[in-house]
């Protein structure tokens, strides 16, 4: 039997565990601009790739959907040509929206949208864009504000159109960085919503593939938080090795896995990386005992906290917060002992 | 004694007569039909017996002897054919007479040959006669049937038997095409006015709900917005005796709580929002406005933005209407339901007259319906046949168990059992029936030899009972093993190469030292699988993730990462015992510069795949321009994977590997970028990729995810001691010796690193053979030490064991 897990590429289908109350609330759901949040490697991509899966394959479904990966666009010309490779590489939405390429190609981002969204009208579809890696936007508005109002005009335009953002904590500083005439461009998709770990039952779910004990199945659970990564990342390589004792120690010594954690701890805000680091050394804190820690009332501390424990960085227990798997603790521990080493071998130079 | 030799060799004789009888059937089979059945006009018996000789003997022949040696020709398809005319199946008489035109016999006999065109001309003209006859018939029925139904208001169903005729009349002639277009255009009207009436009953249905509701808005003290309402129902309905009283309520109310000065704010802010195109949020504070007589412009700018809003939810209402139904039309086009999808089809055009869309499905529809009545009156007029891939000819040879058949069935009107017999022995049977309307099927079936001559016959069926027969006969030599003198010889052999095996060793040895024979390779890349060791761990475990993952192996420069990709690429191109099919490229990123980058990859998979010459012109790339970008490559990639899925039924895999990946360290990160939006793509799942190289730099400067997040990272780090003394001693295996504290020594100084090991290696062999010696011993080893470890590459990573340190 071929090795059925897939850690690090995206999955849809039969490989595609969970996430029934957002597909719902995507697909079926009232608002049609949505903001899902969520940490690095929780799933964002293939959640969209889901969506737009189903839509293919649903015959109910008034929408067409369209994945459009935003990574690299930079400005107004790379998200005309990020969106024209999106319509290439989906032949469906081609085909049902009657859509041809060099008839839109050299139109600008916005009005590329909205032609393809016409078309889709005319062809009586509504238009679902599922964007990909949203924080490029962050850059898009350091280079070219006018765009981003525009696109927030096409995007929010009403019931032939509905929006789906995915990006980390970080797409919160875009209305910072842009200063739109109009709007702000997140109006409409807020709140956003979390895209948090897997439940139990859904991580069962994808571990039963490996024929796995239950122990080994708790355990993988336990350890991961149900981080959908770290338990594909563990359940590949147990399926290879038999040993889950050695895999869970290789994986919480893999510099790939340590460049993973510190790339994600970047995108948070310093106040939350105080609280996660705060919590990895104490394992295990309430509210109050963090404000008092970081010198911040608990109840300016309550949203952080919050979106902290959605997203997978804590967890919550008996009304104190731990850190959200075994293996970010380890790695905030490791990263806290080699600060104290740094500044101690620092102070021993100075004396 | 004498009496039991009698008897045995009666019994032979007469066992070994009854196969010729057997074998010769099939002759008195066809006589008895051609010369009595059917002279005498007995055609089902004649029928019966030419299937009987059909069977024991498919294939046609000229110049067969009787038993009492007269000469003649074994044409049983065409005598069959000539019996069932006799019993008026003409559809089966011009199926056998085509069976036998197949068969090339019939032609050399030219008198048999005429009367066999002239008796299926015959029965082709007859048969297409009585379709025509049919189809007429059919066709005035379902006429009938259409006015009879349109008379009784059932228009849709009408419409469905108007399709029906209409395929019927494509089939006759332009007469009756007229008249079916005629009747449709009829009914098309009459299903569009019962739309108009539909949507008609609906506004009022909203007319009502409308007014209610304004009656609800005026009475909770919200006059403004009752007012919006009344408007828009008076839009509509402009004698509503409701709206009117309700509207001139509603203006009362709102002019005695605003005042002027409010009014005036009204008019300004609803004439901007009019004029930046927010006609429904204009017309609230329009309407408020109106309600002061002197305000002429607010009345003309509230009418513009009714006429507006009424004119856009009119369109939007028409739109999501045309939508709908076309989406039924997708959703019964796939389902198969045209009779369904042909009636909302005629809706459409009754409402969107022209929609080349709607038109084109249309005539799809009908084209096809129009084949499938020519199909069925035509009725089927042909065998099922058999083409052969192998074996090439009609008799062969061989000294296999088994022979395999292979090739393809084909019918028209589906295939329903392909069987072969060996003798009489079944030994294959394949039952087709389950699969949906199968025409085409190919085989590849080995079957079993015995020795001498076998006759293999290959049977097929269509699903109207027709059946097809032909054969290879196949002689079965015997092997060498099955020869009667096979044991002695071996016997013999055996004695003879226990002697020749020291001789031949000692002469390999003096051989190998004269020519210096040293097999190692250090530097090079080792490409022949009898040199590569280690790594079947990681190879084993690479096969088992790549269908599914991309992966990253990292290791030291020359720790063997470009043998390992080398051997991965053979081990995936000969991996056909999964439900994948993979199509590996290699791609050196050696001094390739970013800007190339994308076109150095498509060159790549170019050159490896041998892409089909239509897919080639239909590419973007080009060798002799590398003005070629990311876009480019993901659209020619999309047909690089199509053309790939049409050669394999199982799931494809380009699977590209990338050997110096270090070198995307030294570009942009715009091409990583790039890079990365290749694996984001939806033909990426047809995509693997395996990069090798010493180590990705992880500092990424833009926003969103790095490309490497896709790949799962494995080390490709030093081989274990079985692993390094195995690459020792196997490749001079039965030529030279080590000495086992030679290779100790190497273990322990080569940090078990295989590039050092086989410099070691090399060198030591090299000192021995100076020596001409045969045995590398720990001196040889020793001697190359210094020079092994000298060298640049290596140096830094060895450590000498503590006990070789000199004590001083």
């Amino acid at each position: 039997m071929r090795n059925p897990f897939i850690a690090g590429s995206w999955v849809r289908g039969d490989n595609f565990f969970g996430r029934s109350g957002l597909l719902r609330d995507i697909l079926d759901g009232s608002r049609d601009s949505l903001w899902v949040i969520g940490a690095r490697r929780m799933g964002k991509t293939s959640l969209l790739k889901e969506v737009e899966a189903r839509t293919q394959a649903s015959k109910e479904t008034p929408y067409l959907a369209l994945y459009w990966d935003l990574q690299g666009s930079a400005d107004a010309r790379g998200l005309a040509d990020g969106l024209i490779a999106s319509i290439e590489d989906n032949e469906h939405f081609r085909r049902a929206a009657d859509i041809d390429i060099d008839a839109i190609e050299d139109l600008s981002v916005t009005d590329m949208l909205q032609a393809v969204i016409r078309r889709a009208v005319r062809s009586g579809w509504k238009t679902l864009v599922l964007m990909d890696e949203g924080e490029e936007l962050l850059t898009v508005a350091r280079n070219d504000v006018p765009t981003l109002g525009r696109l927030r005009r096409v995007l929010q335009k009403g019931p032939e159109v509905r929006s789906v953002i995915t990006a980390t904590r970080r797409l919160a500083r875009l209305d910072e960085a842009a200063a739109l005439v109009t709007s702000p461009f997140l109006h409409g998709f807020l709140p956003p919503i979390y895209l948090t770990p897997l439940d139990l039952e859904e991580t069962s779910a994808l571990l039963a593939r490996g024929g796995f004990s239950e122990a080994a199945v708790s355990a993988i659970a336990e350890k991961t938080g149900s981080q959908p990564f770290l338990v594909q990342l563990i359940a590949s390589r147990l399926f290879e090795n038999k040993d889950l004792e050695g895999t869970l120690d290789v994986v919480a010594n893999d510099d790939m896995v340590s460049n993973f954690f510190s790339v994600d701890h970047q995108t948070l805000e310093p106040i939350e990386r105080r609280i996660l680091e705060e919590v990895a050394r104490e394992r295990s804190l309430a509210p109050a005992d963090i404000g008092s820690a970081l010198s911040t009332p608990s109840d300016t501390l309550g949203p952080h906290l919050l979106g902290l424990a959605q997203m997978g960085y804590l967890k919550q227990a008996g009304g104190k917060y731990s850190i959200g798997n075994w293996f970010f603790e380890t790695w905030l521990r490791r990263q806290s002992l080699n600060r104290g080493a740094a500044a101690e071998s620092q102070a021993l130079r100075r004396f | 004694m004498r009496r039991a030799i009698v008897c045995s060799l009666f019994m032979g004789l007469t066992l070994s007569s009854a196969p010729a009888t057997a074998v010769d059937e099939w002759k008195e089979l066809y006589l008895d039909a051609r010369d009595k059945d059917l002279k005498n006009g007995h055609f089902e018996d004649a029928v019966k017996h030419l299937t009987q000789a059909i069977a024991l003997r498919p294939a046609s022949s000229l110049g067969e002897r009787t038993y009492s040696l007269e000469f003649f020709d074994y044409l049983p398809n065409y005598q069959l054919g000539r019996a069932y005319l006799g019993l008026g199946r003409r559809a089966d008489a011009i199926a056998s007479f085509r069976a036998e035109e197949r068969q090339n016999f019939i032609q050399r006999i030219a008198s048999d040959y005429q009367n066999l065109k002239r008796l299926m001309k015959e029965a082709d003209d007859k048969e297409n006669q009585e379709a025509v006859r049919r189809l007429r018939r059919d066709f005035d029925k379902l006429i009938a049937d259409a006015a009879d139904l349109d008379n009784r208001d059932r228009i849709e169903e009408a419409i469905v038997k108007l399709g029906e005729a209409g395929a019927r009349a494509r089939n006759l002639d332009a007469a009756a095409q007229a008249r079916v277009t005629s009747m449709l255009e009829g009914l098309r009207q009459k299903q569009t006015a019962r739309e108009t009436e539909a949507r008609l009953e609906r506004e009022r249905e909203a007319l009502r709900r409308d007014l209610g509701e304004a009656r609800t808005l005026l009475n909770s003290g919200r006059p403004r917005d009752a007012l919006v309402k009344f408007d828009a129902i008076l839009k509509g309905d402009p004698g509503n005796k409701e709206a009117t009283d309700g509207r001139r309520d509603a203006q009362e109310r709102i002019r005695a709580t605003t005042t002027r000065e409010l009014r005036v704010k009204d008019l300004e802010e609803g004439r901007r929002l009019f004029e930046s195109g927010a006609i429904d949020e204009a017309i609230p504070l329009l309407t408020e406005a109106a309600t002061d007589p002197s305000f002429t412009e607010a009345l003309l700018l509230l009418r513009r933005a009714q006429d507006l809003s009424a004119q856009r939810k009119r369109q939007r209402e028409s739109e999501r209407r045309i939508g709908e139904i076309r989406r039924d039309i997708l959703g019964l086009i796939d389902a198969n339901r045209f009779s369904e999808a042909s009636t909302r089809l005629n809706l459409l055009l009754g409402l969107l007259p022209g929609d080349p869309t709607a038109t084109k499905q249309l005539a799809d529809i009908d084209e096809r319906n129009a084949r499938n009545i020519l199909n069925v009156l035509l009725g089927d007029r042909e065998l099922p046949a058999l083409t052969f891939v192998a074996p090439k000819l009609a008799r062969t040879e061989t000294k296999e168990d088994t022979i395999t058949v292979s090739g393809v069935a084909t019918d028209d009107r589906g295939l329903a059992e392909l069987t072969f017999r060996s003798g009489a022995r079944v030994v294959y049977s394949e039952d087709l029936t389950e699969s949906d309307e199968e025409r085409a099927h190919s085989f590849d079936v080995p079957v079993p030899l015995t020795q001498g001559l076998n006759r293999v016959v290959i049977s097929v069926r269509d699903r109207k009972g027709r059946r097809f027969e032909t054969y290879f006969e196949v002689d079965r030599k015997p092997t060498l093993v099955e020869h009667p003198y096979f044991y002695p010889m071996v016997a013999a052999c055996a004695f003879f190469l226990v002697g020749a095996g020291a001789s031949v060793y000692s002469v390999r040895r003096r051989r190998a030292l004269r020519n210096r024979f040293n097999p190692y390779i250090a530097g090079a890349p080792v490409l022949s699988n009898a040199m590569f060791f280690g790594r079947k761990k990681l190879l084993s475990r690479v096969l088992n993730m790549i269908h599914a993952n991309s992966l990253m192996i990292t290791g030291d420069r020359r720790i063997g990462k470009t043998s390992f990709m080398h051997h991965l690429k053979m081990a995936l191109s000969g991996d056909d015992g999964t439900e994948f099919k993979f199509f590996p490229v290699s791609v050196d990123l050696q001094g390739v510069p970013e800007n190339t980058f994308f076109h150095t990859m498509m060159s790549e998979i170019v050159d490896a795949v041998d892409l089909a010459p239509e897919t080639l012109t239909e590419l973007r790339y080009r060798s002799e321009s590398d003005d070629y970008d990311d876009r480019d490559f993901s659209r020619d990639l999309q047909r690089v994977i199509t053309d790939l899925k049409g050669r394999t039924e199982k799931k494809v895999k380009l699977a590209l590997l990338i050997d110096e990946v270090d070198e995307l360290n030294e570009y942009s990160e715009r091409v990583n970028q790039r890079l990365r939006s290749v694996f984001m793509k939806t033909f990426s799942e047809n995509l693997v990729a395996v990069m090798s190289g010493v180590g990705i730099r992880r500092s990424w400067k833009s926003e969103g995810s790095p490309w490497y997040n896709f790949f799962d990272e494995f080390e490709l780090s030093g081989f274990s001691r079985d692993e390094a003394e195995e690459l020792i001693r196997t490749p001079v295996q039965g030529v030279f010796r080590f000495e086992d504290e030679a290779v100790e020594r190497i273990l322990n100084a080569s940090d078990l690193k295989p590039y050092i090991i086989q410099k070691f290696c090399i060198h030591a062999v090299n000192h021995m053979i100076e020596d001409e010696r045969s045995t590398i011993a720990v001196r040889d080893v020793v001697a190359v030490e210094a020079l092994v470890l000298s060298d640049e590459s290596v140096a830094p990573r060895i450590s000498t064991p503590a006990s070789d340190q000199p004590v001083l």
